[in-house]
């Protein structure tokens, strides 16, 4: 308890050192919160992509249902192929009724007849895309095939690329402000040489003159956490409805409260490692 | 309670700060430790607090070896041991109350006790009025009592005073003389530094000389001497007195040198060795 109150004279006798510390580690979980919602959110958007089919073949209107079962059977024997799923030309309508049902104009032109039966293959693997999109293509019902192989990698090769940037701007952010942290409170331990001086003469442990300091480091990590996460948090529900209606029908938004509570955790867990190591350098550094 | 074996410190510099004392206190007295500046006193009390480590020797200090002392019983020691410093050292961000609790606040001791027990020294001490005061309000006097006072808050053993009567007039330096003499009285070992040969010589206490790091006087070996030898021989009686009468003119020159030399310059000395010596600890 003691201990605590020094902390607090400490952090309350020096304000803007105490403020300089907490803008830093707040702008490091700032970083930390934003980029965990991407690195989550992209995640997700990919997961997605890669669950929806991932290759369609139309078939042309002379296939009979025979033709059309031998192939679906052949495919369902491919170990490439995790899931097939056979769209007849009524399911076809019925898709594309549900699709335009704001427009009974194009509701109109349309018939049964015009929409061609297909089959939605997804891969095991992204990578088999391409083989099977080949077997579809050699086969003489098939008029058409169309994979979105590219669209799936781009978007890994952006999230992946992302991912890197923001494990490097948080490393950096980081060291960056267990320096500072580092450097305010060696200041501080530097400016009160003389009563640490006058402590340790007066009977004072090592300890009972470091532990105000490492708790000091560990609240200027927590409180920053907790400004960044929660900055972070309610852009993030600010935003919420925009990116919504961005993301169409990917299920990502609004995030689950239950997530923010884990993240925020994690964090606050991290602001206590980040903060008790830079009181340490600090304090091994001059209270020798 | 303390004794000193073949006691010699070395600073960093080659400074000889004290050399081969042979030394022992015994529970309750009042001991004065007399002698020029960087005579050797202010290290002989830096060592018996383990501020400092003898270059050769040994002490004790209630059966505590301070040489072979683990760092993590150094506070164990200081709290047996109050120290009214040279310079005082009270924070001056801190009122007076604040600067005397602070030992108490290392401790496991509750708010209320501790506040308590600083109340009772302030008492004890006569400050008690001061309370709020930080230390820029009070007199010499007053400060001194202040130092006095945090040295008590654990009620130590031994109390040591490096020149506490340094900066004040005669009256005031009675008032303290007469505070240490309570302290001494209650059962705590007092040793006082001091260049005060008045207060020295009208308290007949035990003296302690020491000159460039040596220990040239001690009243308590020559009251041995005294006892020991036969009460018919007048001749050594009159010899005795004449030491003691050479002692007092001894520690008269020693103030007569202290006035002629200026105290800053050897205090300069000191602390550019204990510089040195803290870089190679």
């Amino acid at each position: 308890m003691k201990t605590f109150k020094t902390t607090w004279n400490h952090i309350r006798r020096s304000p803007y050192q105490a403020l300089a510390a907490i803008l830093i580690m707040m702008l490091t979980f700032l970083a930390l919160s934003i980029f965990t919602f991407v690195f989550f959110g992209s995640s997700e958007i990919i997961k997605y992509f890669e669950s929806k089919p991932q290759v369609t073949a139309f078939f042309k209107d002379e296939a009979t249902q025979q033709n059309i079962d031998g192939l679906i059977a052949t495919l369902e024997g491919n170990d490439k192929v995790s899931d097939v799923n056979f769209v007849s030309k009524n399911e076809a309508l019925q898709i594309y009724k549900e699709q335009n049902k704001g427009d009974p104009l194009l509701l109109d032109l349309v018939t049964e007849e015009i929409l061609p039966a297909s089959v939605e293959i997804s891969a095991t693997n992204i990578d088999d895309l391409s083989p099977i999109s080949e077997t579809l293509k050699s086969s003489p019902f098939v008029s058409e095939v169309v994979f979105q192989q590219d669209v799936v990698k781009t978007l890994s090769q952006w999230t992946n690329a992302l991912r890197r940037i923001g494990f490097v701007v948080i490393l950096l952010l980081s060291l960056v402000s267990v320096f500072i942290m580092a450097t305010i409170i060696g200041f501080k331990i530097s400016q009160k040489r003389e009563e640490i001086e006058i402590m340790r003469l007066l009977s004072a442990t090592k300890w009972y003159v470091r532990w105000p300091f490492i708790f000091e480091g560990i609240f200027y990590g927590v409180v920053g956490a907790l400004l960044g996460w929660t900055i972070a948090s309610a852009g993030l529900l600010y935003a919420t409805p925009y990116l919504k209606s961005f993301l169409g029908n990917i299920p990502l938004l609004p995030v689950n409260p239950v997530y923010l509570g884990i993240l925020l955790a994690g964090e606050l867990m991290i602001a206590v490692v980040l903060g008790t190591y830079a009181s340490f350098i600090a304090v091994l550094r001059y209270l020798k | 309670m303390i004794s000193l074996n073949s006691v010699s410190k070395v600073y960093g510099t080659g400074k000889t700060a004290l050399d081969t004392i042979d030394l022992h206190i015994d529970k309750g007295e009042f001991v004065f430790l007399v002698g020029t500046s960087g005579s050797g006193k202010t290290t002989l009390l830096r060592l018996l607090i383990r501020d400092i480590l003898p270059s050769s020797g040994s002490i004790l200090v209630n059966d505590l070896d301070i040489v072979k002392l683990p760092n993590n019983k150094i506070s164990h020691l200081r709290k047996k041991i109050g120290v009214v410093f040279q310079d005082l050292k009270l924070l001056t961000d801190r009122t007076i109350f604040e600067n005397i609790i602070l030992p108490l606040e290392m401790t496991d001791m509750d708010q209320k006790t501790s506040r308590d027990r600083v109340n009772e020294i302030m008492k004890q001490v006569g400050i008690e009025e001061h309370v709020d005061k930080f230390p820029v309000q009070l007199s010499g006097g007053e400060l001194q009592r202040a130092a006095i006072a945090r040295a008590l808050a654990f009620s130590p053993d031994i109390l040591l005073a490096d020149e506490p009567t340094g900066n004040l007039d005669t009256a005031t330096s009675w008032e303290i003389v007469k505070l240490l003499q309570d302290i001494n009285q209650a059962g705590t070992t007092v040793i006082m530094a001091t260049h005060n040969t008045d207060i020295v010589n009208s308290l007949l206490k035990r003296v302690i000389s020491l000159e460039k790091g040596k220990m040239i006087g001690d009243t308590k070996k020559k009251d041995k001497k005294e006892d020991n030898a036969p009460t018919e021989d007048k001749e050594t009686e009159k010899d005795t007195k004449k030491d003691k009468e050479n002692d007092k003119e001894s520690t008269k020159s020693s103030e007569k040198d202290l006035k002629e030399k200026p105290e800053t310059k050897d205090n300069k000395n000191d602390d550019q060795d204990d510089k040195v010596e803290e870089k190679k600890r």
